[in-house]
């Protein structure tokens, strides 16, 4: 009785295996669809004589419920450089299973590597280690078709990884400025002259095996800063800053505009998944689905520092512990 | 003065590069075996473009034997395709490389299993060696062409204690693990020196090659490996005869820095281990390398500018180990699998083209190596 009020009220339930949790220095990503989670951690790798530093990526199997955790985490993709530090990485997760990860660091570009064939072997998506490569910017999955939009500056390329290992390249100059998002069909950009207040988005459409901008949606107006775009199905999630103000917005058609939630909190993270939206701001983890304006959901003890959302039920890495002890830990909860 | 100062700068250079000498400076070019007639001469060309005067060269017994010979030690048997390995040697020698050979992969014939890495029967293993090291003897001559260059270095086998290229690993017995890879491949090495030095007295035969496993799997899967200390430690109890012993070093790190083993900063660990199998045995590095982007194969990755730094840093601390006579820079040109080349995929040159031909162009083989 006392779980069901709990559940009801968006909290999480105790897991049949122990939560998973990486070092505390980690930079931490999260993917989340069906009943696969996965977990990237960026980091330093230091040795006696030397330093290094890599991204892994690991997967964890939920529980019946996907409240908790089917297993132990499973080591999958590692990926080393001494090139300099690698940033948290991109992460797409297929209804499948299959993982799709990004790495790059400040100055260099990383590779993006789709992972596994039966055997549990990986297959390189992009790798370019020339001084002015473009690094992964978003990362998508349509059925199993793997997409990876990557660039520098306005010089960017859509690659696609269809089923029997074959890659499409096509490259194409920006007119427009980041953010950038990648869908499962969908690439969506900022229609505007080199800067990213302005008003409208461009939205393409995917008939070939690469997607351009093609349609547009109408954007927030001249006043907003859009800071952070994402892709759900069809229709743009885009992170908006006016003034002290944050704005989540939900764009599903021309001229077609829903406020999803409204803070003076700076999100900490935002992920969409299948119809869901997800915000961390600090402890406080804010979800909804579809057009629904964002209602608070499962609260976090400390800081949000991950966050992945899939139709109904939403995941984070929050830290726990303190000195040699501190880790970050995940954990699971409900959509509301 | 400033320009004096830069003089003595360069003057310090060149001394540095060309003490780096007591290495043979010497490049692998994977992909010269897949081309034939003008295409091959045109790669050849570029793999001298480098400077090197030394080279590796992969030979597929596979793909010189795809059926069983009716006279195996005969260079000569119809059933060997020698065409395109003749090319390459030719072409090599007529610009002043010298070839070093590699030979692995098993035909479908010569194992049970018919696998590309299955470990050969010996004596199909034995009576190929001896074709190999006839027909490259220096003294033998195709019906109606000229003799063949001598090639007189010979590695037995290509990372025998990797699965992809030697299986089985190993074998359970119980609950324990019995590593079988060394002990197969110390007899494969053992009849492949004999049957190599009948054709040819002056044969150097080139044992180990084993790839950088650090440790070996503690399971005994198809994906087990050995490593390499494990595999030395294997080949000890047998004691093959071997004229060098060549090693594959791909440190994460530099190569000063660089601390899991093998790395240039554990080769004494190597030499000491080599010393209980046959005292004093020279070290040969036949591939070494930094990979400037991510590929499955190896997943540490520099940028091109450290790829560069560490090329020199390596045949400088190479310099350093008297019983290091080879260093092979292993790769020419990127390719989808393998990203540590001179070359990017698309033939520009990396920063590392230069450093490599500078220090090949100042530091040539010694005669022994020329002759």
């Amino acid at each position: 009785m006392l779980c069901a009020a709990a559940c009801l009220a968006g909290a999480t339930v105790a897991s049949a295996a122990p939560a998973p949790t990486i070092g505390a220095k980690e930079r931490p990503a999260l993917a989340l669809s069906g009943r696969a989670l996965a977990i990237a951690e960026s980091g330093a790798v230091k040795l006696p004589t030397f330093a290094y530093h890599r991204t892994r990526v690991s997967t964890v199997r939920l529980s019946r419920n996907r409240l908790g955790f089917g297993g132990r985490p499973q080591r999958k993709i590692v990926i080393r450089t001494s090139i300099g530090p690698l940033a948290s990485a991109k992460l797409a997760l297929s209804r499948q299973g299959a993982i799709l990860a990004g790495a790059g660091g400040r100055g260099f570009a990383g590779p993006v590597v789709w992972c596994c064939t039966a055997d549990g072997e990986e297959r390189v998506v992009y790798s370019d280690g020339r001084p002015d490569a473009g690094k992964p910017i978003s990362l998508a999955f349509q059925g199993s078709t793997a997409r990876a939009l990557v660039g520098s500056g306005r010089n960017l390329a859509i690659l696609e990884r269809e089923r029997d290992g074959t890659v499409h390249r096509e490259d194409f100059t920006a007119t427009t400025f980041a953010p950038y998002a990648l869908g499962a069909t969908r690439l969506a950009s900022i229609n505007g002259p080199g800067s990213a207040t302005a008003p409208t988005f461009a939205i393409s459409a995917r008939n070939g095996p690469i997607a351009l901008p093609s349609a547009l949606f109408a954007g927030p107006g001249p006043n907003g800063r859009i800071t952070g775009m994402w892709m759900d199905g069809d229709s743009v999630v885009a992170l908006v800053r006016r003034g002290r103000l944050w704005e989540l917005y939900r764009y599903t058609a021309p001229e077609r505009r829903r406020l999803l939630l409204r803070s003076t909190t700076r999100p900490r993270g935002v992920a969409v998944g299948r119809g869901a939206v997800a915000v961390a701001a600090e402890r406080t983890i804010w979800t909804g689905r579809g057009n629904r304006r964002l209602r608070k959901g499962p609260r976090a003890t400390t800081p949000v520092t991950a966050l992945a959302v899939d139709v109904d039920r939403v995941a984070w890495l929050e830290r726990r512990g303190r000195g040699a002890k501190a880790v970050q830990r995940l954990r699971m909860g409900r959509v509301r | 003065m400033r320009t004096g100062l830069a003089w003595l700068a360069a003057i310090t250079a060149l001394m540095m590069a060309s003490s780096a000498s007591a290495a043979v400076v010497a490049l692998h070019d994977d992909a010269v075996t897949n081309f034939t007639g003008q295409r091959l001469e045109q790669r050849l060309d570029l793999l001298a473009g480098t400077g090197t005067k030394v080279t590796r060269v992969d030979v597929l017994w596979r793909r010189v034997a795809p059926r069983r010979p009716a006279s195996p030690r005969d260079p000569a048997d119809p059933a060997y395709d020698w065409k395109q390995l003749d090319a390459i040697v030719r072409g090599l020698a007529d610009r002043g490389i010298v070839t070093m050979f590699s030979f692995y992969t098993t035909p479908a014939w010569a194992s049970p299993s018919g696998r590309a890495n299955a470990a050969p029967r010996l004596a199909d293993a034995g009576r190929f060696s001896r074709a190999l090291a006839t027909r490259y003897s220096g003294a033998y001559a195709p019906p109606g062409a000229q003799p063949l260059p001598e090639v007189r270095r010979i590695e037995v086998w290509n990372e025998p204690n990797l699965p992809f290229f030697y299986a089985p690993q190993c074998r359970r017995s119980g609950r324990k693990i019995v590593r079988t890879a060394p002990r197969r491949y110390s007899a494969l090495l053992r009849v492949a020196y004999r049957e190599i030095h009948r054709a040819n007295t002056d044969a150097i035969v080139v044992g180990g090659v084993t790839g950088p496993a650090s440790s070996s799997s503690r399971n005994c899967g198809a994906d087990a490996a050995t490593s390499a200390l494990d595999f030395i430690a294997g080949m000890t109890r047998e004691r093959p005869p071997l004229d060098a012993y060549a090693q594959h070093i791909y440190p994460i790190g530099s190569p000063a820095r660089a601390s899991f083993f093998p790395s240039w900063r554990t080769l004494g660990r190597l030499e000491r281990a080599l010393d209980r199998l046959k005292r004093g045995t020279p070290v040969y590095v036949t591939e070494t390398g930094y990979h400037t982007s991510y590929n499955r194969f190896h997943r540490y990755f520099v940028s091109e500018s450290q790829q560069a730094a560490w090329l020199d840093q390596t045949y400088r601390i190479a310099a350093r180990r008297p019983r290091v006579e080879l260093v092979v820079w292993f790769n020419l040109q990127d390719n989808p699998f393998w990203t540590g080349g001179l070359l990017r995929r698309d033939a520009t040159r990396k920063p590392s083209f230069d450093r490599f031909a500078r220090l090949a162009t100042l530091n040539p083989p010694p005669e022994s190596w020329t002759r």
